[in-house]
């Protein structure tokens, strides 16, 4: 945060590496696929998403989002498990499970940071509510199918100011 | 006067279920080609399943009840060792002969497991006893029914008990409950008791003291990582976990270490 606590647009970009380099490690890493990540793009998420949700506090208020398609998401929890079939009971856990091992990892590059992060809540054939235009979709192309990240971020100060 | 080789731990031996408390460091050293012992090694058969082979968990060295400095008389040597295994209760049924590639050999039975060893050269082997495999009792600590599952299936793998608890408070009850769990692998951040928590409770209780703790998280960050080593985890693994990278974590904690190429 800059000395008049603004939340800069270097640090948003810091908070949003952190997050890249999550779904990065996550899929390079361990399930040793190859992903392209952060191309910005314009799509909300659909009703057969299921998407792992953190929230930020501290510094920064805001959220991210984990969006995958149901089909990618089985794909992945499979490969992630190594079940070749995803039981149905196991299947909303291993998202948050995901989201928590990619928010764990941008915590780390992050190092302890300004923010603190919520565990995943995992959203599962409900749309979040709409936020204000300033959330920004991010296309991560996988071999599994394409994985979005949903992320808006408002500095707190700021907000206390208005 | 006879002399050795560098004597080298090559290994640690975990006993079974309920004496992790008295994991033992197996040494052997070359000897000289002119060593003489006056008693003649008598194999017992074969030996079918090779504990060390098995899980590659020989090792070049390690921190434990005995090692000899280089050079020390072999005799003297061989007597601290033997000295050594008989302060931890191991009855030793043989103790060294002259191997044809001038190799000490060791062969002991555990007395409380009745595990025959037998050591010879940088390699060792450990026979189980039947009725001892199969042998840790291990709980897993996760809200993730996920991250459970995967420790499930893979220390299950490896011939292991698991019990499963979705956080600390529920863990503390279990481990109450079943006071012959060896180790559990531990999540972090959990609702109702997260697992620090869990892992100073655990270390308070004298009666948990030889439970191992193997915390398995997404805490990355080098605090973390100390303060749950000051609270006193054994090991720490991060997530995501492979079953490689558990089992090494959890062999670690055990102070079991992989043997050198």
């Amino acid at each position: 945060m800059s000395a008049d606590g603004a939340t800069t647009e270097s640090e948003q970009a810091k908070l949003l590496k952190a997050f890249f380099l999550g779904v990065h490690t996550l899929f390079v890493e361990h399930l040793k696929d190859e992903v392209n990540v952060a191309v910005e793009a314009a799509q909300e998420p659909g009703a057969d998403d299921i998407m792992g949700e953190v929230t930020f506090d501290g510094g920064v208020e805001g959220h991210v989002r984990i969006r995958f398609p149901r089909e990618a998401a089985r794909a992945i929890i499979s490969k992630y498990t190594g079940l070749p079939e995803v039981p149905d009971a196991i299947f909303g856990d291993a998202v948050g499970e995901l989201v928590n091992v990619i928010v764990g990892r941008a915590k780390s590059s992050l190092d302890g940071g300004y923010v603190s992060m919520s565990t995943p809540r995992v959203l599962d054939g409900e749309l979040p509510a709409r936020q204000p235009g300033d959330e920004r979709h991010f296309v991560c192309s996988t071999g599994f199918g394409t994985v979005w990240i949903d992320f808006t971020a408002t500095d707190q100060g700021q907000k206390a100011a208005a | 006067m006879v002399t050795a080789s560098p004597l080298r731990v090559v290994g640690v031996v975990v006993p079974a279920q309920g004496v992790l408390n008295r994991n033992l460091v197996i040494a052997v050293g070359q000897l000289k080609s002119g060593f003489r012992c006056s008693r003649v090694w008598r194999p017992t058969g074969a030996f079918s399943r090779t504990f060390f082979d098995r899980s590659r968990n020989a090792c070049a060295a390690v921190g434990g009840y005995w090692t000899s400095e280089p050079g020390r008389p072999v005799r003297r040597a061989t007597r601290a060792f033997v000295s050594c295994l008989r302060r931890q209760a191991v009855r030793v049924s043989w103790l060294v002969r002259e191997a044809p590639e001038s190799i000490g050999v060791f062969f002991f039975t555990f007395a409380e497991t009745r595990d025959e060893v037998v050591v010879a050269g940088d390699r060792c082997h450990v026979h189980t006893c039947p009725e001892n495999q199969g042998t840790m009792k291990i709980l897993t600590v996760d809200d993730s029914a996920t991250a459970r599952l995967i420790v499930k299936q893979t220390m299950e793998g490896e011939g292991h008990t698991v019990l499963e608890a979705p956080d600390g408070a529920v863990a503390l009850s279990v481990l109450k409950a079943q006071p012959s769990i060896d180790l559990i692998v531990l999540d972090w951040n959990m609702p109702v008791m997260n697992g620090l928590e869990c892992l100073k409770a655990i270390r308070r209780n004298p009666e948990f003291k030889s439970v191992k703790v193997v915390m398995c998280t997404t805490e990355a960050e080098k605090a973390s990582i100390m303060a749950a080593i000051k609270a006193g985890a054994n090991g720490y693994v991060l997530k995501p976990v492979t079953s490689e990278s558990l089992i090494a974590g959890v062999n670690k904690a055990l102070g079991v270490v992989k043997r050198q190429a």
